[in-house]
């Protein structure tokens, strides 16, 4: 099954990052989490390599990870690519300084067991660095935003849910910034395109959050 | 046509322009608050008159700036 | 507003308090929703509801003398309904959910004395909290004044199966002299249950402290006494309850009481509003009779008004979202369209008890939104071009009164826009009641820019009106319009102002004849705290003889017409929904007194007539639209006051005609004619433009913010107009 950000169109819309806000917030995303020179960090859900590409150019010890092959196809000229999934990461425990995901999380139903994955390959204190669509203002009108391919849309969850499940497997989350003007930018590129349709008024609202997330404690939950 | 929308406009070349030229298919970019959008559309080739025909004007282009005005 | 007034708005909201049977029980049963659960026939999930808030469910669900029900609200409509009797049918058709969770053992243990309901209750939530209990009563089965009820109220074999549950839970009994005597006890605590006449000797029930349930004795807990002379069995179980609570926290050595608040408290802040209740009498049958319940809440607001339903929420949810629209780090400004919906007419806040405005909350926000460089800019912009347009030189001016200009009629831009000749009539009436040319003054008030958030706007409007009213020695504006005067009001309440319909009460009616029919009168949302006008327009009526009905929704609780607030720009399915539902509240054609209301309401199916054309009445008009209404100020300002020292605008003298299709189109567009004329001499001018095999022209330029296309054919001195669109996207040529 291709998911819809597979498609070539829309990369040519969106750009070769396959996220709000493209490269730059990537770059963004990377100065934030500020990994020491030399570490290693995973990119989790690489797609087609761009970031994997920054953090090789950056001198990092960069690994990219995704279950797509013809992205992967792409991704691999940037950097290491494994192909693998994020439920079952095949790397060692605290094999990872810092890992990233962007735009990857409303993508996994089983959110839990991703986590519980990329807190068990990150050292202790290691930062993970996730960008990603968010729920605002949800009032209880259940999920109801079906868009035509927009799988990324229907994966949001509220930030609120995003923040509870970081905290609940062992992270603590030093910074959060909301980016809602990249998404509308983005949603108007894809609309224009004819990628998608233009999403149907809401109750709930979408934007875009970036999250520094530092893995807490070497167990699976917090404490306390 | 990576970028551009899929309807095509090519109906819209049998206007005339005032000039004396005639309506051909040019790439022409649409800006709204920021953002760039890329489309080709009947266009004088001497004078460079751009035409914006109704369809896309009250379809595609409303949808979107609504969008990017967060309406 | 402050940003704190803000938040602190989200507390008025009253929805989210205990309906009155929950906050009557001291146990806090959730009785609207086993209500719920009953009506349904889901006796288990029913079960499950009491059980979470009462200890030992099988023993109080058939003996509870029910709080709630003495507190149900529905004793003034038919009866308050049978919970009682509902929780005895509940008990007898549900499954025993089951033993609770025990904590991991605590290794402290607790004496508890008495088998009465307290007691066990007591034991009950020891036991389930992991210390070790052992209790003291006399005989087989526990119960101490519970064992001399009646049989089929409270069957022994109920009594025998609590025990069983108490062992299983970890209880075990104990045979103890007396609590009170000697040093310190085996157990690390003790509870004296009175309600066991066995033990109810030992305290003085004036020695216990309801709160804590402290004794004089240190480490002694007593309770279950009865309350004003009676027994009580859901006092009993509380006592329990609350003891046992206070004992943990005695023995984990933290403060009895701090935190406990919500636990005490007996009060509830809802309101519910009854009067579309129907009475009814209790029923026999306990399905029946739960369906009969209400399930409390207020909304009272949220029902009637098409705006607060349409998001599906209720007041203190909407204040959260629209702080949250405003907050900058997680604000994605998606409120933005529910923030301009409101009309801000007010009717919220004359029904909430608390007095939660949505209209404060939004025009706060608006006016954040514009600061914040986040409002969308085409949503209010025709209005905001309309109000430039009736402010600029050829619609706006001053004639002053022929002797002096004590006073200054000001009609507004609407009442001129829809309707220049009743507008001249009332001019001329004027002029004969003050025996001399009377002084006008044409304009807009700014009240479309303090809707749309813009104050900058709004302040320039008012300065020169308040210069042009000093320059004149600050004259008595006789307004027509009560939003002008809601704007006056506010902003400027040192300018006397009294209204047009005062006026001709004290003055003098014109001499015409009544409609016979009866109208249905709407009162414009601004008069809501205005009597004074709303008096006046009645008197006028009854002196005219002119039949009219008052709504059910009127004066103070009045409903907009969906054009307050710019509501139909933001949202026009909901301006719609608001008209129709307005319009159902009669069967009689209706009667407004303001120009917008008039418009708003027209063209429904229903006759909208102005006062003014019954005063002043004239051959019927059609529905005006932006286009007429600038084309009927300026033609009225010439008429008056004379044209203004501008020349015209080159394309004035241009003549279009337009089909009412494409009037129609033209109008839901939102092209003025104006921008139709300079589009076409812009293109005659520069000879630029398209034109199709059939000699159709195109021709378009951008003014403003927006890029105007007119299609049209070129008839003998005139344009036909055959189609017109816009955009606001600019658009250059890539290569």
């Amino acid at each position: 099954m291709t998911l819809p950000y597979e498609h070539p169109r829309w990369r040519q819309v969106i750009g070769e990052a396959l996220h709000p806000g493209g490269e730059c917030l990537s770059r963004r995303l990377l100065s934030l989490c500020a990994f020491p020179p030399g570490s290693r960090v995973l990119d989790a859900g690489c797609g087609a390599g761009a970031t994997l590409g920054l953090l090789t150019e950056g001198g990092f010890d960069a690994v990219g990870l995704d279950r797509a092959d013809d992205l992967l196809l792409h991704a691999r000229y940037r950097g290491p690519v494994v192909k693998g999934d994020l439920r079952q990461l095949p790397f060692k425990d605290g094999s990872f300084d810092g890992a990233i995901c962007e735009c990857v999380l409303t993508q996994q139903e089983d959110l839990s067991q991703v986590l519980i994955e990329l807190a068990r390959v990150l050292k202790r204190g290691g930062v993970l660095g996730v960008t990603d669509i968010f729920a605002t203002n949800h009032i209880d009108c259940g999920r109801d935003f079906r868009v035509k391919d927009g799988s990324c849309i229907n994966g949001a969850r509220p930030a609120s849910e995003m923040d509870e499940a970081f905290k609940a497997h062992g992270f603590e989350i030093p910074f959060f910034e909301a980016h809602p003007k990249l998404l509308r930018d983005c949603t108007a590129q894809l609309v224009w395109a004819g990628v998608i349709e233009a999403p149907p008024k809401m109750c709930c609202s979408l934007s875009y959050g970036l999250w520094l997330c530092r893995k807490a404690s070497s167990q699976g939950m917090a404490e306390g | 046509m990576s970028k551009e929308t899929d309807i095509n406009f090519h109906e819209e070349t049998n206007w005339r322009c005032s000039c004396g030229g005639e309506l051909t298919l040019h790439k022409v970019a649409a800006h709204y608050l920021g953002n760039r959008f890329e489309i080709e559309l009947p266009a004088c080739s001497q004078c460079g008159f751009i035409l914006v025909p109704e369809s896309l004007a009250v379809g595609k282009m409303l949808e979107v700036e609504k969008i990017l005005e967060d309406k | 507003m402050e940003r704190d007034e803000l938040k602190g708005f989200e507390h008025r909201c009253i929805q989210e308090e205990p309906p009155y049977c929950q906050a009557a029980c001291p146990l806090k049963v959730d009785a609207r929703a086993f209500c719920a659960a009953m009506a349904q026939e889901r006796f288990n999930e029913a079960r499950k509801i009491l059980s979470r808030a009462m200890p030992l469910s099988d023993i109080l669900g058939r003996i509870c003398d029910h709080p709630c029900q003495d507190a149900c609200i529905l004793a003034q409509k038919g009866g308050a309904i049978s919970i009682g009797k509902l929780e005895r049918a509940c008990i007898e058709q549900s499954k025993d959910p089951g033993l609770p969770l025990r904590l991991p053992s605590k290794e402290m243990s607790v004496a508890v004395y008495g088998g009465g309901l307290s007691s066990l209750t007591c034991a009950f939530e020891l036991a389930k909290k992991g210390y070790e209990v052992s209790v003291v009563f006399s005989g087989e089965i526990p119960g101490g004044r519970l064992l001399s009820l009646p049989e089929q109220l409270l069957p022994k074999e109920v009594l025998a199966t609590a025990w069983t549950n108490l062992e299983r839970m970890g209880a075990r009994r104990s045979s103890k002299e007396d609590p009170t005597s000697g040093g310190p006890q085996e157990g690390n605590a003790t509870y004296i249950g009175l309600d066991d006449p066995e033990w109810s000797h030992v305290i003085d029930a004036n020695d216990v402290n309801l709160i804590a349930y402290e004794t004089p004795k240190r480490g002694i807990f007593a309770g279950g006494c009865s309350r004003n002379e009676k027994f009580s069995a859901v006092w009993e179980s509380t006592d329990g309850k609350r003891a046992a609570n206070s004992i943990d926290r005695y023995l984990q050595g933290i403060s009895l009481t701090s935190g406990r608040e919500k636990e005490f408290s007996l009060e509830t802040k809802l309101y519910t509003p009854l009067y579309n209740v129907k009475p009814l009498p209790p029923r026999e049958d306990p399905v029946e009779e739960a369906k009969r319940c209400i399930q409390c809440e207020c909304r009272y607001c949220v029902r009637e008004c098409a705006f607060l339903e349409k998001y599906k929420g209720y007041p203190k949810i909407y204040a959260r979202q629209i702080y949250n629209n405003l907050s900058i780090v997680k604000g994605s400004h998606s409120a933005n369209k529910m923030i301009n919906s409101c009309s801000l007419c007010g009717l919220c806040e004359v029904l909430c008890p608390n007095d939660f405005s949505m209209a404060t909350l939004c025009r706060f926000a608006r006016e954040q939104m514009v600061t914040r460089n986040i409002m969308p800019p085409s949503v209010h912009e025709l209005a905001l071009l309309d109000m430039e347009h009736a402010n600029s030189p050829r619609s706006a001016g001053v004639r002053t009164g022929e002797k002096t200009t004590r006073a200054l009629f000001f009609p507004g831009c609407q009442l001129v826009g829809v309707m220049p000749d009743q507008t001249e009539e009332v001019v001329k009436h004027l002029d004969e009641i003050y025996e001399g040319k009377t002084g006008l003054l044409l304009g807009c008030c700014g009240a479309p820019a303090w809707w749309a958030g813009r104050r900058d706007k709004l302040d320039e409007v008012l300065k020169k009106i308040k210069n042009i009213l000093e320059s004149l020695g600050n004259p008595t504006l006789i307004l027509a319009c009560s939003s002008c005067n809601e704007v006056f009001k506010t902003f400027m309440p040192n300018v006397s102002r009294t209204s047009l319909w005062q006026v001709l009460l004290e003055k003098g009616l014109p001499k015409t004849k009544a409609n016979t029919k009866t109208l249905a009168l709407h009162d414009p949302c601004t008069t809501r705290h205005e009597p004074e006008w709303r008096e006046s327009v009645r008197k006028i009526l009854q002196i005219m003889g002119q039949p009219y009905e008052e709504l059910a929704f009127r004066g103070q609780t009045t409903r907009c017409c969906g054009y307050g607030g710019l509501q139909f720009m933001a949202d026009q399915d909901l301006a719609r929904e608001v008209v129709s539902r307005r319009l159902r509240e009669s069967q009689n054609d209706f009667l407004a007194y303001c120009a917008m209301c008039r418009e708003s309401l027209s063209g429904s199916g229903k006759a909208v007539v102005h006062l003014l054309e019954i005063l002043f009445p004239s051959p019927k008009k059609e529905i005006t639209g932006f286009s007429k209404r600038q084309q009927n100020r300026e033609s009225f300002r010439a008429r008056l006051i004379g044209p203004c020292d501008l020349p015209p605008e080159s394309w004035d003298n241009l003549t279009i005609s337009v089909s009412e299709n494409v009037r129609e189109k033209l109008e839901k567009r939102h092209i003025l004619d104006s921008d139709i004329k300079q589009t076409l001499w812009s293109a005659s001018s520069s000879g630029r433009y398209l034109i199709s095999p059939d000699d159709t022209r195109l021709a378009s330029l951008r003014i403003g913010n927006v890029t105007f296309w007119v299609e049209y054919r070129l008839e003998d001195k005139s344009f036909m107009i055959v189609n017109a669109w816009s955009h606001r996207m600019i658009m250059e040529l890539s290569s």
